[in-house]
């Protein structure tokens, strides 16, 4: 009875050890992640916003997803060279989009994100359509006016 | 106060698009060439607006005038508002395209509503009770805009119930100051072009 415990234990031994070898785990610092920060204007930063980076191999599950920290910052690191794509939503209605371009030995260098700059050509852009389309209909309504006022006369 | 692209279920995208359709026309129909500079001025009005931030905890609040543009063109809130979120969206990726209707819904219906009880609430010839009407009617439009906004989430998934129940309580502060801006802008435009506001004696 006593060999057959011993016998027992000698054998489960190695698989108890597997067990627990396979539940370890282990952090260590990696070199080559990149670290991408959303502000809104004026350099608030965008906390806890939804945060979806994009590999350049196009697939359809995005490569890493999460929030942003507190400061507005997420990191990844890259697996490949290429342009990965990193996506924020704040779920609030503001969206941006970072374009970052990673060489074979893992320089990366960002796009400037075209969203974010709320610069003044845009806003009077805007503010000239708004104004070209109410005027254009504006004068086409007075067009339609004095063409039924003519066909009354 | 946009809802951003992707999160709406489709039948409900469709729903909206035929909705803000139909208040387009119908604005549109009772839009005539003189009311042009108004409604041009309205939306412009909106479309600068909503880039002013008020800054509340970890986020931003955006101003949106959706009550003082309601008292000003009623059912023509719908062109002014389509318009203005268009372009934000095309310039600032505000919103999108595809949730362009459900937008338009969002903040032109309860501009709608803003005119009608405006109408109703400000039967006085008193520059103060106008005021407080105005007020009144701008804290209702925001709240109006947030409701309808939270009705889609929850209608999309029920599993939005919690973060709409915080969009409604993160805009309560908004909701004060736009109706203290609503009050001050009638309260000025009372006094120096009545005309411009809606007669509440007159045919809506």
């Amino acid at each position: 009875m006593r060999f057959n415990l011993w016998t027992l234990l000698f054998l489960v031994a190695p698989l108890a050890w597997h067990s627990a070898e396979g539940h370890a785990v282990e952090g260590a610092l990696v070199e080559g992640a990149i670290g991408v920060r959303f502000v809104y204007e004026g350099d608030a930063p965008v906390r806890g916003a939804e945060v979806q980076v994009w590999s350049p191999a196009k697939d359809d599950t995005p490569y890493a997803q999460g929030l942003t920290d507190r400061n507005g910052g997420f990191a990844f690191v890259p697996g490949t060279a290429g342009t990965w794509r990193v996506e924020m939503n704040d779920g609030m209605g503001h969206r941006d989009e970072l374009h970052v371009d990673v060489d074979v030995d893992g320089t990366a260098t960002a796009v400037p994100s075209a969203i974010h700059s709320h610069d003044l050509t845009r806003w009077l852009v805007g503010l000239a359509v708004i104004f070209g389309v109410f005027g254009c209909w504006a004068l086409w309504g007075r067009r339609v006016q004095a063409k039924g006022a003519q066909e009354k006369s | 106060m946009h809802i951003s692209e992707g999160i709406l279920a489709t039948p409900l995208l469709g729903g909206a698009w035929a909705a803000a359709a139909a208040g387009l026309v119908y604005g549109m129909r009772r839009t005539q060439p003189e009311d042009m500079p108004r409604v041009a001025l309205c939306s412009a009005a909106f479309f600068v607006v909503t880039f002013v931030r008020i800054p509340l905890g970890p986020a931003h609040l955006h101003l949106a005038a959706t009550g003082l543009v309601g008292i000003l063109l009623g059912w023509r809130a719908f062109p002014a508002l389509l318009v203005a979120l268009l372009l934000q969206a095309v310039l600032f990726q505000f919103g999108g395209l595809a949730v362009l209707g459900a937008n338009t819904v969002v903040m032109a219906l309860p501009a709608v509503g803003a005119y009608y009880l405006y109408r109703r609430w400000s039967r006085s010839a008193d520059p103060r009770r106008i005021a407080v009407a105005a007020g009144a009617v701008g804290a209702l439009a925001i709240t109006g805009n947030v409701l309808i906004m939270a009705a889609f989430l929850l209608l999309t998934d029920r599993a939005f119930a919690v973060p709409a129940l915080g969009v409604l309580l993160f805009h309560v502060p908004l909701m004060l100051v736009e109706g203290v801006v609503t009050a001050l802008a009638v309260a000025f435009l009372f006094k120096v072009r009545r005309d411009l506001l809606p007669n509440p004696e007159g045919p809506p």
